[in-house]
C-alpha cells in the first residue's frame, strides 16, 4: 500500500519505506495541515470524511481536496494534531491489561495529557469543543476531566469570578438553596 | 465561550465527574447552575443518605422528587457507620407513607427495621412496586407477617435481612415460603445476629422455587437436621412428584443423578419449562455459608453445586471433615473464581486441588501452620499464580510480612491486595518489592491490628503511583 504512495528513492531509510499516505485537513480560518493518514483517522469524524471522499478505490491522496474541518481554527487544529500524533505513536492498539476489564486505570489523565492541558481557560474549553466535534472521545475526556478538577478546588465565589457567572439569586433565594445544601452534607460523598 | 455556553452533552460529561458535595457548591452559584444540578442525569446513581425524615419539609421532598432519586440509605445521624448502628439497636423514626408517596420508584432501600411482632412491615413500604433491593437489618421479629409483606415486593432483585432476635424464628421457618413469591429474586441474604435452627424443609421448597437466584448467603445458621446437603443435591419431595407425573418435564430423570455437564442444557430447558417458577437444579454462581454449621457437603451437593464461581466459608472452631471437603469440592468446581477460607484451619496441600480458573482467594495466615502457609501461597502460586488478582490475607504478622517480598514474584499480576493482622514492622525492603506490582490498583491495609506507622505506607503509596489506590 505504502508502495503506490509515491515512488521509493531507495534510500534505505526503513522508516521512508513504510512512509504513510498523508491528508491534508483544513481549518477554519483556511489553515492547511498535513497529516499522516492513520493519524488523521484517530478522529472518527475525519475517518468518516476521508472513506467518503476516497470511495471504494485507493485514491490518489496527493491530488484529493483537503479536508474542510470549518468549525475548528487553525492553534486549535494544531494542539488537537500535536495530541492525536502523540498518542497514535505512544498509545499501543490495544494497551496490555489482565483479563479483567480494568477501565478505571485509561480514566487517569496520563502525566503527558496533564502536561498537554496546561492551557487557558478559553483554550481548555475550544480543545474540549474541537474533540467533541471531531469526535475523539479520548481528548474530550481530558479535557473535561480537567475542567472538573478545577471546579472542585474552587469556592463558590471562585468559581463566580473564573467563569464571569452573575449571582442571580435574591439573598432569600440564596439563603433556601444553603438550607437545601445543609441537607445535601447528610448525603454520601462516594461517587 | 463560558462553561454555561458548553453544549449540554459536554457539560454532563463534565458535571458527572463531581461528586453531590462539589455539585451543592455550584448550586449556589447561580439560578441556571443550580437547576443544571438538580438535573436526575446526576442523580439516578447516587444514594441518598437520609437520617432523619421529620427534619424535611415541602422543598425537601420537592428535591428529591425532582432528582429523580432512586437509592436511599437510612441511618440515624450522618457520622454514624452501618456497622456501629447495629449495635445500638437504634430504629428510624421514618414516616414511611410520606416517604413512599414522595419517592414512589425507589429502587433500593437500605435501612434498620425494626418490625415489632405480627405487625410486618411498616405501612406503606409494601407499595413499593418498583423497588429491586431491600437491605434490611436490625429486625426484632422475623415471622410470617414480615415475609409475607416482604414477598409482595414483586420486583425485588436482592433481598438482604439481619435478624437479631431470633425466638420466633425458630421452629417457624415456615415463614420463608413466603418468599417463594417472589419470582425475580437473584440474591438473598439471611443473616443471624444468634445461631438460630432452621427448618430445612421450607428453605428446599424456597430455593427450588426461585428460578433467577444466582447468590445465596445463610450466615449464622443451623438447621435441625445435622446434613443440609440435600438442600442443594435435590428438590423437594413435593415438586419431584409433581415434576415425574408431569410428561411435559422429561429432565426429571435428572433429579437424581449427578447431573454434571450433561445437566447443564437440561435445567436450561426446565426453566423454560410451562412451570417456570420451578426448578429442579439449582444454578447457584455465589454461594456464603460462613458461620453456618454443618456447612460439610456430600457428593451430591457438592456435584450440583458446580455452577458456583463465588464460595464463602469462614468457619468457626476445628472440623475434622473440612479439609476432605474442600479436596472434593475444589476438584469438581471447575469454573469457581473467587474462595473464601478465612477462618478455615486448612492444610496447604488443599490449594494443589484449586480449578484453573481460580482469580480471587481470602486466606488466613494464622490458622495452618507458619511453615503451612507459606507453603500454601507456593502451592497457590504454581497452581494459578500469573493469573491471580485479588488476595487477601488474614491474621497476617511480622514473619509473613517478609516473605510478602516474595509476592510479585509469585502473583504478578495482582490487582488487589489487603492484609490484616499484626504487621507491627514493615521493612523497607518488602516494601519496595510491593511497589513492584504493577497492575495493583487497591491495596488495603485497614485492618491490620498494629500498623508500621503512615509514613510507611505513603512511601509506598509514592511507589506504586497513581494507579494505586492504597488504604491505610
Amino acid at each position: 500500500m505504502a508502495a503506490t504512495a509515491g515512488p521509493s528513492t531507495g534510500s534505505g531509510d526503513v522508516k521512508a519505506a513504510a512512509v504513510a499516505p498523508k491528508v491534508r485537513l483544513q481549518s477554519g480560518d483556511k489553515e492547511i495541515f498535513i497529516v499522516d493518514l492513520p493519524v488523521a483517522k484517530m478522529s472518527k469524524v475525519i475517518k468518516g470524511m476521508i472513506e467518503d471522499l476516497a470511495g471504494e478505490e485507493d485514491p490518489n491522496w496527493d491530488t484529493l481536496e483537503p479536508i474542510p474541518l470549518s468549525n475548528v481554527s487553525g492553534p486549535i487544529l494544531r494542539k488537537v494534531i500535536t495530541w492525536m500524533e502523540h498518542h497514535y505513536k505512544n498509545d499501543g492498539p490495544e494497551p496490555e491489561r489482565p483479563e479483567d476489564d480494568l477501565s478505571h486505570f485509561t480514566d487517569e489523565i496520563s502525566d503527558w495529557d496533564e502536561e498537554y492541558i496546561k492551557v487557558d481557560q478559553g483554550t481548555l474549553f475550544e480543545l474540549i469543543l474541537a474533540s467533541n466535534y471531531l469526535n475523539i472521545k479520548k481528548l474530550r475526556t481530558v479535557g473535561c476531566k480537567t475542567v472538573a478538577n478545577v471546579l472542585r478546588k474552587l469556592s463558590v465565589e471562585e468559581i463566580r469570578e473564573k467563569y464571569n457567572i452573575e449571582n442571580d439569586f435574591t439573598p432569600e433565594e440564596e439563603e433556601a438553596i444553603r438550607k437545601e445544601n445543609e441537607w445535601c452534607e447528610d448525603q454520601d460523598a462516594s461517587k | 465561550m463560558g462553561l454555561l455556553e458548553l453544549p449540554w452533552d459536554i457539560q454532563q460529561v463534565i458535571f458527572s465527574k463531581l461528586d453531590s458535595r462539589d455539585r451543592a457548591a455550584l448550586r449556589q452559584v447561580c439560578q441556571r447552575l443550580c437547576d443544571t444540578m438538580d438535573d436526575p442525569t446526576f442523580w439516578k446513581s447516587q444514594i441518598v443518605r437520609l437520617s432523619s425524615i421529620r427534619r424535611f419539609r415541602e422543598p425537601m421532598w420537592n428535591l428529591l422528587l425532582h432528582r429523580n432519586i432512586r437509592h436511599i440509605e437510612v441511618r440515624p445521624s450522618p457520622d454514624e457507620t452501618l456497622e456501629s448502628h447495629r449495635h445500638n439497636m437504634v430504629w428510624n423514626d421514618l414516616e414511611w407513607e410520606q416517604l413512599i408517596e414522595n419517592l414512589p420508584g425507589l429502587k433500593s432501600i437500605t435501612t434498620p427495621l425494626k418490625c415489632d411482632k405480627n405487625k410486618g412491615l411498616p405501612s406503606g413500604m409494601q407499595e413499593l412496586e418498583h423497588l429491586e433491593t431491600l437491605t434490611a437489618h436490625s429486625i426484632l421479629y422475623a415471622d410470617h407477617s414480615l415475609f409475607r409483606d416482604v414477598s409482595r415486593l414483586s420486583s425485588l432483585k436482592q433481598l438482604c435481612i439481619e435478624i437479631l432476635c431470633v425466638d420466633v424464628l425458630v421452629e417457624r421457618t415456615e415463614a420463608l415460603r413466603h418468599l417463594a413469591m417472589l419470582r425475580d429474586l437473584e440474591d438473598l441474604e439471611l443473616t443471624f445476629r444468634r445461631y438460630v435452627l432452621l427448618n430445612k424443609q421450607a428453605f428446599q421448597y424456597l430455593l427450588y422455587h426461585l428460578p433467577k437466584l444466582r447468590r445465596l448467603a445463610l450466615r449464622r445458621c443451623c438447621f435441625r437436621f445435622p446434613d443440609i446437603s440435600v438442600i442443594f443435591s435435590q428438590p423437594p419431595p413435593e415438586l419431584v412428584t409433581e415434576a415425574a407425573s408431569a410428561p411435559a418435564v422429561p429432565e426429571a430423570a435428572f433429579i437424581y443423578g449427578q447431573a454434571p455437564e450433561e445437566g447443564k442444557p437440561a435445567d436450561e430447558r426446565a426453566i423454560e419449562s410451562a412451570e417456570p417458577a420451578r426448578v429442579i437444579r439449582l444454578n447457584l454462581e455465589e454461594l456464603d455459608l460462613s458461620g453456618t454449621l454443618q456447612h460439610i457437603l456430600n457428593d451430591e451437593a457438592i456435584a450440583a453445586l458446580d455452577t458456583l464461581q463465588i464460595f464463602r466459608l469462614q468457619t468457626h472452631g476445628i472440623d475434622d471433615d473440612l479439609a476432605d471437603f474442600f479436596r472434593k469440592c475444589l476438584g469438581r468446581w471447575k469454573v469457581l473464581r473467587e474462595l473464601d477460607v478465612r477462618n478455615a484451619d486448612l492444610p496447604a496441600e488443599i490449594f494443589r486441588h484449586v480449578p484453573a480458573s481460580l482469580r480471587i482467594v481470602h486466606l488466613n495466615l494464622t490458622y495452618t501452620s507458619d511453615d503451612f502457609s507459606v507453603e500454601a501461597l507456593l502451592i497457590l502460586a504454581d497452581r494459578c499464580g500469573s493469573r491471580l488478582q485479588g488476595l487477601h490475607l488474614h491474621g497476617a504478622t511480622p514473619k509473613h510480612m517478609e516473605k510478602l517480598y516474595y509476592l510479585p514474584d509469585w502473583f504478578p499480576r495482582l490487582t488487589h491486595l489487603s492484609i490484616e493482622g499484626d504487621i507491627g514492622k514493615i521493612s523497607r525492603e518488602v516494601l519496595c518489592r510491593l511497589g513492584e506490582l504493577d497492575y495493583l490498583h487497591e491495596l488495603d491495609v485497614r485492618e491490620c491490628k498494629v500498623q508500621p506507622g503512615k509514613d510507611v505506607w505513603e512511601i509506598l503509596a509514592s511507589l506504586l503511583g497513581t494507579k494505586t489506590r492504597v488504604s491505610f
